[in-house]
Order: structure tokens, then C-alpha cells, then sequence
């Protein structure tokens, strides 16, 4: 027993006071009587003569010495050091990503989180709560703030993992601006530490226990699978896998390649201790389907060990230039083997001419039709922005490469000679920013997708540099999805997949890998399913036809099971602890209690002697 | 004749009463008895059982040959009785509401008194504390009771002055044996508080011969005290002090200890061949007298 509050035990000086007035109280009242012959003698055993011996026989003032020492003690905070979480609200985050299905620690990881969870739940104190988020790749809230242990008993237990990554960051900032409402709150973090540094998440000052769960895990796992069409070489199919090790030994296993359920390929592995390797299967002889790539071994992780690609069927992409004829524009359109370019005059433009990107160059119509349009020096109603004058030579300031139209694509030697003046709608957003004026603006809305290049090409060096074919393939890309033709047909597990398949009204059915349904209408919006949160094969149907696509891991810090003592969490390393330390428990409510009871029995003491 | 709180319908009840006396006192004459009664000097009044002490000389050995048991045989005292009262005023007495003890003692005192001088006995007074103060000479019949009842009325006045003092029985007592010749009935007036004892004086007076009879006047507050907190008690004679701390069990143990006094101090006067009552001063007088002391023979 300790105390946090020693000054406090000065408050025993005011036990002599109470001594010296009881003396004072005990100024006795005068009262003449005939004789005190008989007192005398009645008294002689009752009555005391030293203040010692007074003392002593005053149960009373012993009483309240005794109450006094006590509430001295009590403002003392004494507490007992006994093993428990030391918040009063505790925010408890059960990481519940693919690699907490590990098996290294019976019954797996997210079980062994479980009980560490409900074991923290059993220890909570009276009048402590407690609530439960499940963090896989979207944030749960099992359940809100409570104290009933029974609640969060099953809250617990309806943590389910997932094939997903962590979004450790989403959890955890639900975690914290939860804990901020709270004083003393704890945020505790039960998770295998598998996911990359969340430096940007800010904790806001809140306490973060990281309880580590698992073991030295042994997996190999398939952190990478793609499927391209190459048209550079008349189409044909290429296989990229990439395979890692976690295992702390070298492993030697069978890489299968299914299309459509049939084994189709087999190729020996040998992994060193931590490797990884690249495997590339060029001229894949297949067609259209599903193909799978399994890896025959058993290790802790089997949600890794199989990865799915869809391989489209060859496809052509119609674009249709309107406007004046631009060579530099044609050519670099012409690269991409699949495009299929048509040009028409401004005159002779239809907007109902099917195309599945159009190009606008230097004129549009007033209302840029549905799908994808490229918009060069020259904007539309429902363009990503309108043109408010003329800038003569904009520098160029800054891009934004982290957009799908900008991936490795420079601006940094890109001289312009004049410009549009631009101005982004809400929806736009702006790619190029020169000193004057946004140059490069792209943008969604409806079922519009728009890039608009703010000058004419002649009027730059734009088209002389390598970043040109790159922009323009690059838009093709982007302004074509959403078309059957570059249909995206693989996401990672739990995220969006788009399925806008059927009319308005409609019903779009959707079977999972595992038997799972989903039935889902379609709206006038566009209509995204994320539901797929199990890795394989998920095929949606709807009267308009069936679609298949597939959801994949594919995830090299979920793969690696190699046991992190420490995570790092806004920009600091916070190390795996036990959940339950020694906590400081103050027993003063307690000592308040037995306060509240000497008062009572001196009360009555006092009551019963008068 | 009204007169010491006395009404006449009392005073009516005590005519016909008579002072006894357990033993014939020497000096008498019997020529000189004008006792409305015929026969011999000493009338027999009556018999009572022998208690420990009594003089064996008044044993009725006739009644102890017939029954083999002890009686004392009481006689009316006829002539020349002389009858002293003796009145206790210290400090101590002037307590109890809403009579003090000292105006119950007066009244008892004169009543009493009257029936001494209705029976034509000699009746003589004194107030006391720690030594006689005031005295009221012999006198005989009852055109002497309003000077008596006068010389009572005044007992113990004004206090502060002479009546102030300690109770000092043994004292008191001792000079006024020394001061009285004529032997006869004692009634002492007190409430016996005495921190030296009551024993010498009683033993003093039983010693020179007088017929003693003790009347123990205390008031309800001292048998049961009603008394509470934290108090220090103040002699009313000493000034000595006594802290106490009032609990049911001091109370309790108090009680049993004035039980305790009052018996002994019986039983020292019954081995003594003295009479002892207790009165109270919310006793009614009047009961007291026709009854508790015509009971215990004091008076017939």
C-alpha cells in the first residue's frame, strides 16, 4: 500500500485540536446537589482521575480520533498495486486482418486476441467500461461504451476475421476521438502488429497499450499476382506472382496455376528463410477465366497460399476525336494496340455515336455526352472546369502524381506558351498547377469522367517529352473505366468493386467464394459492392448478364507472421505490453465507507451514554 | 388552630393521637398524670416482635413462655413525657420541589409537636447543622402550640446566616444530650447525609437513655436523580465536587447505593431499639403520619 497524496497526511495535526477540545467540551456543567455522599461512593468505580485514564474509558473521542486518521488516510490516496488495466475506460481494438487467422498460437491468432480481450473485460473494476471495435479492413463497432461484462462477452465474440488487410488507422482514430470523450481512458490495441507504420495518425495524447498476440509464425504466401494483356506483343497474356517467405527455414513447395479449376501449370519453389521471389509466366496460353495461383504446402496462414486473376477477353477501345486534327494527339492515341480511332468534324459530331472515350480538341459540345472525354483547350457545361480567360506563359508550379492520369508522369521541363484560364468546379480536381492558372483538371460526375488540358499542344513542348504518350495512355486508361472493355475485374479483399451492371430497379445478385449471397438493387447512382471481404472467386448476376471478378490478399505485411515487438503509431514506437499491469487501485472509496460507519457507531455511542 | 401548613382536618386527626414510648422513663410521677385514661402509671399500648439490639429488659417473658416467642410490649407514656424535636436546617435540607426537605421537616415537626402537646406531654424543639442553634424550651399543653409552630416557622430563617452550616449530627447530638437533663422522646428530623456518619450520633443519644426515632426526609431527586451529560456535582455543604458522567449504569448504581444507605441506617436503629421511617417529600404528610408511623409505633 502506497500513497499518491503524502502531504495529505498532515491532516493528522488535527487530531491534538480534537483531543485538547475535547477537554475543553468536557468542562463539566455545575450542578449543586444535597450531598455528594452517595456520588462518592456510587462513582468511585466509574469514574477516573488521570486525563490518561479519562482517555481511555472515551470510546467516543477514541471513535473519532479513529475516523479522523481515517479520512487523513483516505485524502492520502492510498492505493494497492494489483494487476489491471489502468484506464477506466478502456477502448479495446481487435485487429481482425487476414494474418490474425494465423494458426502459430492455438486456436489462432484473433482466438488467442479474443481471450486476452475478454480476460481484460473480466478484470475490469466496478464501474469501469469498456467498448469493442473490430478492425479489419472496415471499422466495427461491436459494441458502445458499457460496463455489462455480458455485452461485451458477446461483442467479443462476434469479432470475426476477415481475408483483408488491417486499416489499422481507421480503427484506431474511431479508438481515439472515443477515448477523448472520455477521462482516464485506455486505448488497448490487440492485434499481431502485421500492418506498415501508421506515422500520420495522430493519438491526440490518448494511452495506447499495444498487446501483441502470436508467435514466430512460419508462411509463405503469395504477396502479388497480376494478369496484363501485353499489346505491345500481339496481346498475349503475361503472369507476374510474386511469393514471400516469413519462415525463419529455407521451404521447397509446388506453385500450381489453375485457369478455370483445371491445373494448368506447376513450377518447383525453393524459397530461402525470409525470401522472395518473382515468378513471371509470359505467353500464357489462356483466355478469358479465372486463374489461380496455389502454393502446395501447409503453413500457418493458408489465406495467402491461393490468389485469383481474372483475365479479360481481348477487347478493342473506340475513340473518337472530334475537332481539329492534331498529329502529336493521333499518334500518341495510336500507341495502344486495343484503341480503335475514328475522327469526325465538329459539324458531323453525333452525340449518340458510340465511343468509349471521346477527344475534344479545341471545340466540345455545350454538354459533354456520358463516358470518358479528354478536353483540350476547350470546357463544357459539365466539364471538370469552366475557361474564364486567356493566361499568356504559365509556369508550370506543381503536379500531383499520386492520380491514376498522372502515374509517372512529369511536368517539371514542360514549357507553355498560353494558356486557358481555368476554373475547377467542386468536382474537379486539379492535377497542373501553374502560377497562374490550373493547366491539368480531371474530374467525375454522373456518369461523366473528363480530363482537361488547359493549352494547345502546339502551343507547348508537352508533346516533344516522354511524359506525353505516358499522359495520354494514361487517360485512356482512366476515362475508359467503368466500360466493359478495361472493366477492372480484381479488388483487394474488402474494398469497393463497381457493379453497375443492371438498369435502375433492377436486382444484382452477388455469390461469394464461400456460398455468401448478397442481394443488392440498383439505383440511379452508381453502385459499388464491398462485400467482398474473402478472398476468391465472386460472380454477380443481374438480367443484363453475369460478371465475374476477384478479390485478393495480396498483402506482404499481412503475409509476414514474423512476430513485431513494437508497433509504430503516430510517430512513436509503442511496445507490446501485457494488457493487465500493475495498476494502481485506490482503496479510498473504501476507507470512505468504513468512515461513514465509525461516524454511525459514534453517533450511536454518543446517543446510548446521555 | 391553624397553623406550620397544618389544615384543621389534620390537626383534628392528630388530637386523637398520642407519642409512644417503647420504655418508661425514670422521674416520672404519677401523681401529676392528667391523662383523661385510668389504671395504672404505665398502660400497656401494645406488643411488637423482638428485632435484634431491642433491650431484653422489655421482653414479655409471659408472652415467650405461652408462645416461645420474643414480643416487646409497648406502653402509652401517661404523664410528664417529654418529647424533643429535633430539627435538622443545614444546606443540605433546603432542596427538593416543590417542597423542600426543611419545610416537610417543619411540618412534620409541628404535627408532631401538636400531638405532643394535645396529649399534654412536654414538648420541647431545636434546629441544628453542624451544632444546636435554636431552642424551644419545654412547654406543656396546647395553648403552647402556636409559639411552637411560631418558633418552627422560623427554623432554619433566614438562611445564609445562622441556618448556613454543615451537618455535623454527631456534634449537634453530643450537646444537645449534654444540655438536656430530663430523658425522654427523641424525633430526629434529617436526611442523614452526613460525610462523617450518622452512627455516633444516634449512638450517643440511644447511649443517654432517649427513646430515638429517626425520620429520614429525602426528596424523589436523590433516591432517583434525573440526570444527565457530563456534570460536575457541587456539595451544597462541603463545596466538594465530584465529576461525573451520567450513564444508565452510573444512574443504576446509584440508586442501589441509596437503597443500600437508607437499609443499613434502618438497621442500625432497629439493633439500636430506635425507630427509623422514610419520608419523601412528595409523600403526602398526612398519610405519612396516620399511617407509616402509627404502623412502625411511633405514634398511637
Amino acid at each position: 500500500m502506497n500513497l499518491l497524496n503524502t502531504p495529505a497526511l498532515l491532516y493528522l495535526l488535527a487530531i491534538p485540536p480534537v483531543v485538547l477540545l475535547y477537554f475543553l467540551r468536557l468542562r463539566r456543567k455545575d450542578r449543586r446537589v444535597p450531598s455528594t455522599l452517595l456520588w462518592n461512593t456510587s462513582t468511585a468505580d466509574l469514574q477516573a482521575n488521570t486525563p490518561f485514564q479519562r482517555l481511555r474509558k472515551s470510546l467516543v473521542l477514541f471513535l473519532q480520533i479513529l475516523l479522523l486518521a481515517l479520512l487523513a488516510f483516505a485524502v492520502a490516496r492510498p492505493f494497492l498495486r494489483v494487476r489491471a488495466l489502468s484506464g477506466e475506460s478502456v477502448v479495446l481494438v481487435i485487429d481482425a486482418s487476414a494474418s490474425m487467422q494465423a494458426t502459430d498460437v492455438p486456436p489462432s491468432r484473433l482466438g488467442a486476441a479474443k481471450t486476452e480481450a475478454n480476460r481484460i473485460v473480466g478484470d475490469l473494476s466496478r464501474g469501469d467500461e469498456a467498448c469493442v471495435i473490430e478492425a479489419g479492413k472496415r471499422t466495427r463497432v461491436r459494441a458502445s461504451f458499457t460496463s455489462n461484462r455480458r455485452v461485451l462477452g458477446s461483442a467479443i465474440g462476434k469479432v470475426v476475421a476477415t481475408d483483408t488487410e488491417t486499416a489499422l488507422r481507421d480503427g484506431l482514430a474511431l479508438a481515439v476521438s472515443l477515448a477523448k470523450k472520455r477521462p482516464q481512458a485506455e486505448i488497448v490495441l490487440l492485434s499481431d502488429g502485421a500492418f506498415a507504420p501508421l506515422d500520420d495518425l495522430s493519438l491526440g495524447g490518448e494511452r495506447v497499450r499495444f498487446v501483441r498476440v502470436g508467435r514466430q509464425g512460419s508462411n509463405v504466401g503469395i504477396t502479388a499476382l497480376d494478369a496484363r494483356r501485353d499489346y505491345s506483343t500481339r496481346g498475349a497474356v503475361q503472369l507476374f506472382l510474386q511469393i514471400t517467405s516469413s519462415s525463419r527455414a529455407a521451404t521447397s513447395f509446388a506453385l500450381e496455376l489453375h485457369h478455370n479449376d483445371t491445373l494448368v501449370d506447376v513450377r518447383p519453389i525453393e524459397l530461402p528463410a525470409g525470401g522472395t521471389r518473382a515468378e513471371v509466366f509470359a505467353d500464357f496460353p489462356y483466355e478469358a477465366g479465372v486463374v489461380k495461383a496455389r502454393l502446395d504446402l501447409r503453413d500457418d496462414l493458408a489465406a495467402d497460399n491461393e490468389a485469383y486473376a481474372y483475365l479479360t477477353p481481348r477487347t478493342e477501345l473506340k475513340v473518337l476525336v472530334v475537332g481539329e486534327e492534331s498529329l502529336f494527339l493521333e499518334r500518341a492515341l495510336g500507341i495502344d494496340p486495343r484503341v480503335r480511332l475514328s475522327r469526325v468534324s465538329t459539324t458531323d459530331y453525333r452525340p449518340e455515336t458510340p465511343a468509349d472515350v471521346r477527344v475534344f480538341s479545341g471545340w466540345a459540345p455545350a454538354r459533354l455526352p456520358e463516358g470518358g472525354a479528354l478536353l483540350v483547350d476547350t470546357s463544357a457545361e459539365n466539364a471538370p472546369a469552366e475557361i474564364t480567360g486567356r493566361a499568356p506563359v504559365p509556369a508550370v508550379v506543381r503536379w500531383d502524381d499520386r492520380h491514376p492520369v498522372m502515374r509517372h508522369v512529369g511536368f517539371g521541363q514542360v514549357a507553355i506558351s498560353e494558356a486557358l484560364t481555368l476554373s475547377p468546379r467542386s468536382w474537379g480536381q486539379v492535377l497542373v498547377e501553374g502560377d497562374a492558372t490550373p493547366l491539368l483538371v480531371a474530374g467525375k460526375q454522373g456518369g461523366v469522367r473528363a480530363v482537361l488540358l488547359g493549352f494547345r499542344l502546339e502551343r507547348s513542348n508537352l508533346p516533344l517529352r516522354a511524359a506525353f504518350p505516358i499522359l495520354i495512355q494514361n487517360c485512356l486508361e482512366w476515362l475508359a473505366t467503368g466500360s466493359p472493355a478495361v472493366a477492372n475485374r480484381s479488388v483487394r479483399t474488402g474494398e469497393a468493386m463497381p457493379l453497375t451492371l443492371a438498369k435502375p430497379g433492377e436486382i444484382t445478385s452477388v455469390r461469394g467464394p464461400d456460398g455468401a449471397a448478397w442481394r443488392l438493387t440498383q439505383r440511379d447512382e452508381p453502385l459499388a459492392f464491398d462485400g467482398a471481404e474473402q478472398a476468391g472467386v465472386y460472380v454477380a448476376t443481374s438480367p443484363e448478364g453475369q460478371f465475374a471478378f476477384v478479390a485478393n490478399l495480396l498483402s506482404a505485411s499481412e503475409s509476414n507472421l514474423q512476430p513485431r515487438s513494437e508497433v509504430q503509431l503516430g510517430g512513436r514506437a509503442v511496445g507490446s505490453t501485457s494488457a493487465l499491469t500493475t495498476a494502481n487501485r485506490e482503496v479510498w472509496r473504501y476507507l470512505a465507507l468504513i468512515g461513514l460507519l465509525i461516524l454511525a457507531v459514534e453517533w450511536y455511542v454518543y446517543h446510548r451514554r446521555t | 388552630m391553624e397553623a406550620a401548613g397544618l389544615d384543621a382536618e389534620f390537626m383534628r386527626k392528630l388530637e386523637r393521637l398520642t407519642v409512644v414510648a417503647r420504655r418508661m422513663f425514670p422521674g416520672q410521677l404519677k401523681g401529676e398524670k392528667r391523662s383523661p385514661r385510668h389504671g395504672s402509671s404505665v398502660e400497656f399500648a401494645d406488643f411488637r416482635t423482638y428485632a435484634p439490639g431491642d433491650d431484653f429488659r422489655r421482653v414479655d417473658w409471659n408472652a415467650y413462655a405461652r408462645l416461645e416467642r420474643l414480643f416487646l410490649k409497648m406502653f402509652h407514656e401517661e404523664e410528664d413525657l417529654h418529647l424533643y424535636l429535633l430539627l435538622d436546617v443545614s444546606e443540605s435540607m433546603r432542596f427538593g420541589e416543590p417542597s423542600t426537605k426543611l419545610e416537610v421537616g417543619r411540618r412534620l415537626a409541628a404535627a408532631l409537636g401538636y400531638i405532643g402537646l394535645a396529649s399534654l406531654d412536654r414538648v420541647a424543639a431545636a434546629t441544628f447543622t453542624d451544632r444546636l442553634l435554636g431552642r424551644f424550651r419545654l412547654v406543656r399543653g396546647r395553648r403552647h402550640a402556636h409559639r411552637l409552630f411560631g418558633f418552627l416557622d422560623r427554623a432554619g430563617e433566614p438562611p445564609g446566616e445562622e441556618g448556613v452550616g454543615d451537618t455535623n449530627l454527631a456534634e449537634a447530638l453530643r450537646e444537645f444530650a449534654v444540655r438536656t437533663r430530663q430523658r425522654g422522646v427523641v424525633v430526629l428530623i434529617s436526611d442523614c447525609l452526613d460525610p462523617n456518619g450518622y452512627e455516633a450520633a444516634i449512638q450517643t443519644l440511644v447511649s443517654c437513655q432517649f427513646d430515638v426515632n429517626v425520620v429520614q426526609v429525602l426528596t424523589p431527586e436523590e433516591v432517583a436523580p434525573d440526570l444527565a451529560g457530563d456534570l460536575r456535582l457541587v456539595d451544597a455543604e462541603t463545596g466538594e465536587t465530584r465529576e461525573i458522567t451520567v450513564t444508565g449504569a452510573l444512574l443504576s448504581a446509584y440508586r442501589g447505593r441509596v437503597e443500600a444507605y437508607c437499609r443499613e441506617l434502618r438497621q442500625f436503629c432497629v439493633r439500636r431499639g430506635a425507630g427509623y421511617a422514610r419520608l419523601l417529600t412528595s409523600d403526602s404528610l398526612e398519610e405519612f403520619v396516620l399511617q407509616q408511623l402509627r404502623g412502625g409505633g411511633m405514634v398511637g
